[in-house]
């Protein structure tokens, strides 16, 4: 499903010139007539798969590696083939943008790398520890610990003040409510929501409530954040601030971030982009 | 782990989640519950204010009432060997008038005696022996002097191995029939045989109520705690129904209608007052009666026959004495002959010969009530009334007693004994005493009577040497009350199953749906770090708080319901109560409300019912995978 801006800007792309050449439309063909898809994937392949854009950065040890991943799952009686021997590295510090169009697989990658399923072949190492070798319970104090996970439909709980929402995650941890309180409020300072800590989710505007989830992924401080789509149900303006909040996180915290999108600008402002197509890294 | 606290905050979110449907659960899960609770605590109450009431009256005891058969066993009527006694002594009486009658010349004429058997329709199988003749009562009455009832001997004999505490015997006093109510103070002259002259027996108080004399140990319950009576009064100590006292205090019956406060008000006007009241009765021998019947007919023949020349008063004119008197029938006018005096006398010396009573006498007795007990049970047996008369309502209701060690502390006990218990009792053979065996506990009263009382036959009799008595339980029936509680408690014990099925049920359904409404949340919480405990403890905190509620409701509506209806019920119950029981406390109330621990079991299987109904979809929920759900969203 395509947001208004999105379809926009795909009906204005579909009427230059460029994009009138047969050529180009089969092309476009192979990402489902999404140009951003496209334009993402000449991008993805035009850098280097194996190592950071920033240079910087691939000094910094691989703090996520996946190797040979392979999902398939269920649909009815049809065995679905989400990821195909997908291998990457992602350092401390990254931020790593997954882009692919519908039912490229980018989501689950993303599930598989935050220990919320299990793959079906392949490797996953965090820290250097494999999650293969990981029992229910240890996957989900993984989770709380080192991954925070932002989504595209926010889901804070709607009966909850933001001051609670974002103690949430501590509330599984076990942290102390103090330890809550300051951290929820050192967190809704760095998002910019320090005087909304007693509002509703329902009293926020969309930018603010996912900004809230992003704070309420980094209470319990991980080292690596997880982000599905989270632009897809913003507006340009307040997709952009996400962005840039992904990116003050980064600079702020030193969070590795790898932000699944269709966005191309948004992937554009990642330090490197990795294109899915039908569960292959391309 | 996640802490109880954050649990709680985070299962309180749940149950803001689909309101209605939560509503709904409490509200009806509760209303369930609470029915049982309200049914706990009406009971619990209704049945201390009926301990209450029974220790006022015989309740609280376990009396057995034995009642041997009747004398002369079935069909006695056409008993060929009592017919044949009874014209033996017909032929003997008839046969000694007749030579009695020679002797002192006079004339008897033998057809003026009843026959000893009557054949009414002249078929030789339906000859009946007589009641109305003193030949057949002679018979009859000889039988029973030759084959006596059981009596307290057997009974004791009988109880023995149901270890009793004491045996009392109630006298039956039969209907005299020349005692009659004087209202007012004053005597009724009515012409039984002319209803237009006022006589009508249904007002006559002692026609209609059977006497007994009663031991202390069973009138004590009943006495009033005021009562003008003392011995020295000789004035005979009654206990009376509450209809009579409010006759004879001379108040009217209050109208079927009216209220449990007016009725209420009626009682304890009586309770007040009845003790002042005192019934005049005016006691007449059969000569006594005979003569005023004589002065009222002849009195009416003169004034029939007025003018007429021809017609020729009577020699001998009795008068009516002074209705306030209960004197004897004054002579008017004796104008016989020498020789028709001498005539009398002779009748009179016969007559005295042949047992019967030859001068009048008569005498003003005076009656004091002393206690009050419950009417007899007027009210339908299916009728909340009816049920509860008969469950806790006394043996002794409609029943006018005369307290015996009262009775025998009387001046003139030995003539009022000559008056309430003549040696020739007429026809009153079937007045049996009563006997009565008390034991310390209900199981043991329930024991002797379930298998020491005879089993009735069809020829009429039950009696057996080893059961020779017909046994019942006696006073407020503290035996049903008992069983009657072991009912509620097995009733009370499926109701309370049935109830927690069903909510179960509701509740299963209930958050069942939550959980299923919650999916994406459950896979956002496991995303974020919960393990499978932390959603199982804060779902199960959520079904506490859930049935928690509808344990709340539960009582709340429960205690609710159970108020409105001792409000509604609690005045016409204590006047229910007042008039079944009896019992001197008029101050007393029945109330419906009465705290059982009971309660508490009832929140403590609400709360269980929540839990066990939470299982099964708590289990299912953290089993599912939360990917699964997420990307069902």
């Amino acid at each position: 499903m395509y947001t208004k801006r999105k379809r926009e800007n795909i009906n204005t792309m579909h009427k230059t010139p460029l994009v009138q050449s047969e050529a180009v439309r089969a092309f476009l063909r192979q990402f489902n007539n999404d140009p951003e898809v496209a334009i993402g994937a000449i991008r993805a392949a035009a850098l280097p798969a194996s190592g950071p854009k920033n240079t910087k950065l691939s000094n910094k040890p691989v703090i996520l590696q996946a190797k040979d991943l392979a999902k398939s799952y269920k649909v009815g009686r049809q065995t679905v083939q989400a990821l195909t021997n997908v291998s990457l590295e992602i350092h401390e510090g990254e931020f790593v943008a997954i882009t692919g169009s519908s039912g490229s697989g980018k989501s689950t990658l993303l599930q598989l790398l935050g220990g919320l399923d299990k793959p079906s072949s392949g490797t996953i190492t965090v820290n250097g520890q494999s999650l293969s070798g990981m029992k229910d319970r240890q996957l989900a104090r993984f989770r709380s610990e080192t991954i925070g996970f932002v989504f595209q439909f926010f889901y804070l709980q709607p009966f909850l003040s933001l001051q609670r929402n974002l103690e949430v995650p501590g509330m599984f941890s076990g942290a102390k409510r103090s330890e809550r309180l300051a951290r929820a409020q050192e967190l809704a300072e760095a998002v910019g929501l320090a005087d909304r800590l007693s509002h509703l989710p329902k009293e926020l505007s969309g930018g603010q409530i996912q900004r809230a989830a992003i704070a309420r992924a980094l209470m319990n401080k991980p080292q690596i954040l997880l982000a599905d789509e989270p632009t897809g149900n913003l507006d340009s303006k307040n997709g952009d601030a996400i962005i840039a909040m992904f990116e003050k996180i980064r600079t702020q915290f030193g969070t590795t971030i790898v932000l699944v999108t269709h966005d191309f600008d948004a992937a554009q402002r990642a330090d490197r982009v990795i294109a899915l197509k039908d569960g292959v890294v391309v | 782990m996640i802490g109880l606290v954050d649990a709680t905050v985070l299962a309180v979110t749940k149950l803001r989640i689909r309101r209605i449907r939560t509503i709904v659960t409490v509200a009806v899960s509760g209303i369930l519950f609470a029915a049982l609770v309200a049914a706990l605590v009406v009971f619990q109450g209704g049945l201390r204010s009926v301990t209450k009431f029974n220790k006022n009256g015989l309740g609280s005891r376990y009396i057995a009432q034995a009642t041997p058969d009747f004398p002369l066993g079935g069909n006695w009527f056409q008993s060929k060997a009592l017919m044949d006694r009874a014209q033996e002594i017909y032929d003997q009486t008839v046969s000694d008038k007749k030579a009695a009658a020679k002797s002192l010349g006079i004339p008897y004429d033998s057809t003026t005696e009843v026959a000893p058997t009557v054949n009414p329709d002249g078929v030789a199988t339906h000859t009946y022996l007589s009641l109305a003749a003193p030949s057949a009562q002679k018979a009859v009455q000889e039988y029973i002097a030759a084959h006596p009832s059981p009596g307290l001997p057997d009974l004791r004999r009988v109880s023995t191995p149901y270890h009793p505490i004491d045996f009392y015997a109630t006298t039956p006093v039969p209907i005299i029939n020349g005692l009659t109510p004087m209202d007012n103070g004053v005597e009724s002259f009515a012409d039984p045989s002319n209803p237009a002259s006022g006589f009508n027996i249904s007002n006559d108080f002692f026609q209609q109520n059977p006497f007994s004399l009663m031991p202390t140990q069973l009138t004590k319950p009943f006495m009033l705690s005021h009562t003008k009576w003392s011995s020295k009064s000789d004035a005979i100590p009654i206990m009376v129904p509450y209809a009579t006292a409010t006759k004879l205090m001379g108040l009217s019956p209050l109208p079927a209608g009216s209220s449990a406060t007016k009725k209420l008000a009626r009682i304890q006007e009586l309770y007040a007052k009845a003790g002042d009241v005192s019934l005049i009765a005016c006691y007449r021998n059969a000569v006594s009666v005979d003569q005023i019947q004589t002065a009222i007919s002849t009195a009416a023949e003169i004034a029939k026959n007025k003018g007429n020349k021809a017609y020729q008063k009577p020699e001998l004119i009795y008068g009516l004495p002074d209705p306030a008197s209960c004197g004897a029938a004054p002579i008017v006018s004796d104008k016989r002959t020498k020789q028709e005096i001498s005539l009398a006398d002779k009748q009179r010396t016969f007559d005295a010969e042949f047992g019967a009573t030859i001068d009048p006498d008569q005498q003003k007795i005076v009656f004091d009530i002393v206690g009050l007990v419950p009417d007899q049970q007027n009210a339908p047996s299916n009728t909340a009334s009816g049920i509860l008369q008969g469950l806790v309502g006394s043996s002794l209701a409609g029943t006018i007693a005369i307290p015996q060690a009262m009775y025998n502390q009387l001046p003139s006990v030995a003539r009022y004994d000559s008056i309430l218990l003549p040696k020739q009792q007429g026809f009153s053979f079937g007045l049996s005493a009563m006997n009565y065996v008390e034991f310390s506990s209900a199981d043991a009263a329930r024991g002797f009577i379930t298998h020491t009382s005879c089993t009735a036959r069809s020829n009429g009799t039950c009696a057996t040497p080893a059961k020779p008595f017909q046994l019942a339980a006696f006073g407020s029936d503290s035996i049903a009350l008992q069983d009657l509680q072991h009912k509620f408690s097995t009733f009370f014990k499926i109701a309370g199953l049935v109830v927690v099925g069903i909510a179960i049920v509701i509740m299963t359904g209930t958050v069942g749906r939550m959980l299923a409404d919650s999916r994406r949340e459950t896979a956002v919480f496991r995303a974020i770090g919960a393990k499978r405990i932390d959603i199982a403890s804060t779902y199960g905190i959520y079904t506490l708080l859930l049935s928690g509620m509808v344990a709340g409701v539960a009582l709340v509506i429960g205690l609710l319901v159970a108020w409105l209806f001792d409000e509604h019920f609690w005045k016409m119950a204590t006047v229910h109560a007042q008039l079944a029981f009896g019992g001197a406390n008029s101050q007393q109330q029945f109330h419906f409300l009465g705290y059982s621990t009971q309660i508490w079991l009832v929140a403590g299987a609400a709360v269980a019912a929540g839990l066990v109904s939470m299982i099964l979809p708590v289990v299912r929920n953290i089993r599912r995978n939360p990917i699964k759900d997420m990307r069902d969203e």
